[in-house]
């Protein structure tokens, strides 16, 4: 946990307990991230609904909010409101500062107090009304686009007309058209529209899309909503604070600079960033992902991802992963808190490393990553399915015990999990409930392995049953798994060796994926089409 | 029934939420709610038309939740309001979903359903209302280590009440 989440826990427990200079220094991290932003007001929402449903004196807030409106009711012969109040007392305050050659206000005089105060009482209501509506009413001094370039028929709704489906109150778009809040454009088949913006950033309409100005923008920076279809945007850096944003029904991409393609469709939303860095949210749960140079984001009625192209494409319910590369080739995992990953160091033993290309090099050793097993134990034991994916090598056909590839465990009989390889075949061994402690874990040989040639495995697990694939091929299936992980225990999580050390697995590992559900046989076949380069790691 | 207790029934979870999101201590959260009510039962004729209660409602809030650290003079009152400012910018979660009468049951279902070791932090937080300190004490774990389960918790339980709720 770093330093800032610490703060933000010490907060929640007691929003007096951060010093000044603390403050400070929250204060400063939630400006510059506004998902840790976020983050902390889902934290302080939670932790207020929890206290409304459990604490014995916060259930009944409607009937003591109406006592209080009969009492203010019942007081209805002092015309002072509170607010009023406040600054009645604040002129007071001003004008016992006054010179003293300037004629104090008697506030002594009940008729100068109830003109005054009511005079005030106006006041404070336009006052509180001015601050409000302008937080609501929109600014209409908002930059919008020309039309810069059109292919085809491009139809404009124009803010002021009430069109319908078929076009009615529409009209064609003209190159150097000014577009205005509440414009709405439609693209047809083999049409499509660039708009311009004045400091240059362009907006592609692609075919078959519609794309509306809103009319209401209440927060700084342009807005531009996506309602059907596919646009491409080149946005030239925005002001600080005052970022692009690009809506669709399920999602919302906020933009400072950069090179974008956007669709949307039923299913959602997705969007690819060719040059730049994207923040892209949920606009249901604001849940929130930054999406860059070369990255894909998604939003689905899932959640929000964001994913490399490549091997395991979307990491949509992954625990935990890890993916050779020459640089920060380290497992990552999700953090059970805030949902993002980190790295989680690797602890040698023996001749067990990572080699030059980023591979999980085991002849004669093991690697021990203790700092996830308490995480993963607490990601894992509520799971009623999970999957398991490795891309590995094996050095051998003769190993055995069977050889631990990867392990949750402390010894043979003290299992959470493990995938082993016994001479020529893979083993699991899962512990599942209801667990006896001293009944060992089922153990299911999963199949063949034919020669040592580089192979994509996934064991998948749900509703007692486990089902292995080797390279995209159902290999087996077993129902003999019943029950839950409720009843796991804090183990070592090792790769090439249990952790009392007398099951060493000599081979390579180049990726490997914990999920926690299980995948479907159409997503096996596509991560095992996209393990293809990891695989070829494993060739030298 | 009143325009005002329809309106009072149907934002008061969500209100009490977004108080407490600008980050006002739990212990005023309520009495600050109250303040907001009055001020919008006293002016109710100043709402446009054309703008919602609820806006109307947090428009208020704000103004009153900035006012209570100036007047309160809590510690590091300046930066209370700057974190004030940021929060109220930055959109919530649980006040834009679900009908308000959804939460509470849907809230407790996804409580029913944690670990043992997590329900009894929440009863001593939230229904014994203990500090982290005096729990820690009680249980054998350190401070920090109940924050952080703590706040675990509550994410966990934003998850499954954010499911419930779509599912509604």
């Amino acid at each position: 946990m770093n330093r800032i989440d610490r703060l933000i826990t010490e907060f929640l427990d007691d929003r007096d307990s951060l010093s000044s200079d603390e403050l400070a220094e929250l204060v400063a991290a939630v400006q510059i991230d506004k998902p840790l932003a976020r983050r902390l007001k889902n934290q302080l929402e939670v932790d207020e609904l929890i206290s409304q449903v459990l604490a014995a004196d916060r259930g009944d807030f409607p009937a003591q909010m109406a006592q209080r409106v009969l009492d203010q009711d019942a007081d209805q012969t002092s015309e002072i409101t509170d607010s009023a109040d406040l600054l009645l007392r604040f002129e007071q305050r001003k004008s016992d500062a006054a010179p003293q050659n300037t004629q104090p206000l008697s506030l002594s005089e009940p008729s100068v107090v109830r003109r005054r105060s009511w005079l005030l009482k106006v006041a404070t209501v336009a006052t509180i009304a001015a601050i409000v509506f302008a937080a609501v009413v929109p600014d209409d001094s908002a930059d919008v686009p020309i039309v810069q370039r059109l292919g085809g028929q491009v139809v404009l709704i124009a803010a002021d007309k009430a069109a319908d489906d078929q076009g009615n109150e529409a009209r064609l778009v003209t190159v150097g058209q000014t577009l205005r809040p509440g414009d709405r454009l439609k693209t047809r088949t083999a049409s499509s529209v660039v708009l311009q913006y004045g400091d240059g950033t362009t907006v592609e309409l692609q075919m078959d899309s519609s794309l509306t100005l809103p009319q209401q923008n209440d927060e700084p920076g342009r807005r531009l909503r996506l309602s059907a279809g596919t646009l491409t945007a080149d946005v030239v850096k925005q002001p600080a604070g005052a970022p692009m944003q690009f809506l669709t029904d399920t999602g919302t991409a906020t933009v400072l600079g950069t090179r974008l393609t956007l669709q949307t469709d039923d299913h959602g939303t997705r969007l690819d960033v060719a040059e730049g860095r994207v923040q892209l949210a949920d606009r249901q749960t604001q849940e929130a992902v930054q999406v860059a140079t070369g990255q894909t984001g998604t939003v689905e009625q899932s959640g929000v991802y964001v994913f490399d192209s490549g091997w395991p494409g979307s990491r949509r319910d992954i625990v935990t992963m890890f993916r050779a590369s020459d640089s920060e080739s380290l497992p990552e995992l999700r953090d059970v808190a805030f949902e993002t990953f980190r790295r989680i160091p690797l602890e040698p033993r023996g001749t067990a490393g990572v080699d030059s290309l980023g591979r999980l090099n085991f002849d004669g050793g093991a690697l021990l990553a203790d700092d996830a097993a308490a995480d993963l134990l607490f990601h894992m034991q509520p799971l009623n399915a999970f999957s398991l994916e490795v891309i590995l090598r094996p050095d051998n056909l003769k190993q055995a015990g069977p050889a631990r590839i990867i392990a949750f465990s402390t010894h043979s009989h003290s299992t959470n999990f493990s995938l082993g390889q016994e001479r020529g075949q893979l083993v699991l061994r899962l512990q599942t409930g209801p667990v006896n402690s001293k009944k060992a874990p089922l153990e299911l040989q999963l199949c063949e392995l034919p020669d040592t040639a580089p192979r994509h495995v996934v064991v998948t697990w749900r509703e007692g049953t486990v089902q292995a694939w080797l390279d995209g091929v159902s290999v087996a299936t077993s129902h003999n798994f019943k029950g839950d992980l409720t009843d796991w225990q804090p183990q070592h999580l090792l790769f090439g060796d249990d952790f009392d050390g007398d099951r060493i697995w000599r081979g390579r590992i180049s990726g490997f994926a914990i999920y926690r559900r299980a995948l479907t046989p159409d997503e096996v076949a596509e991560h095992a089409a996209l393990a293809t380069p990891l695989l070829h790691q494993l060739t030298d | 029934m009143s325009e005002f207790d329809n309106i009072l029934t149907r934002t008061q979870v969500h209100l009490r939420a977004y108080i407490a999101g600008l980050g006002i201590s739990p212990n005023d959260v309520d009495d600050l709610a109250q303040d907001v009510y009055l001020e919008f039962y006293r002016n109710q004729q100043a709402r446009p038309d054309d703008v919602l209660p609820e806006r109307w409602l947090k428009g208020i809030a704000r103004n009153l939740c900035m006012n209570h650290f100036r007047v309160t003079q809590r510690k590091g009152a300046q930066h209370r309001e700057a974190l004030l400012q940021i929060l109220a910018q930055t959109s919530g979660t649980i006040e834009r979903h679900g009908d308000v009468s959804e939460i509470p049951p849907a809230l407790k279902d996804c409580m029913a359903k944690l670990p043992e070791r997590s329900r009894t932090l929440v009863k001593f937080r939230y229904v014994d209302n203990q500090s982290a300190e005096r729990i820690a004490e009680t249980v054998n774990m350190t401070a920090e280590s109940v924050r952080v389960t703590l706040h675990r918790v509550r994410a966990t339980l934003r998850k499954c009440l954010m499911q419930k709720l779509a599912d509604a």
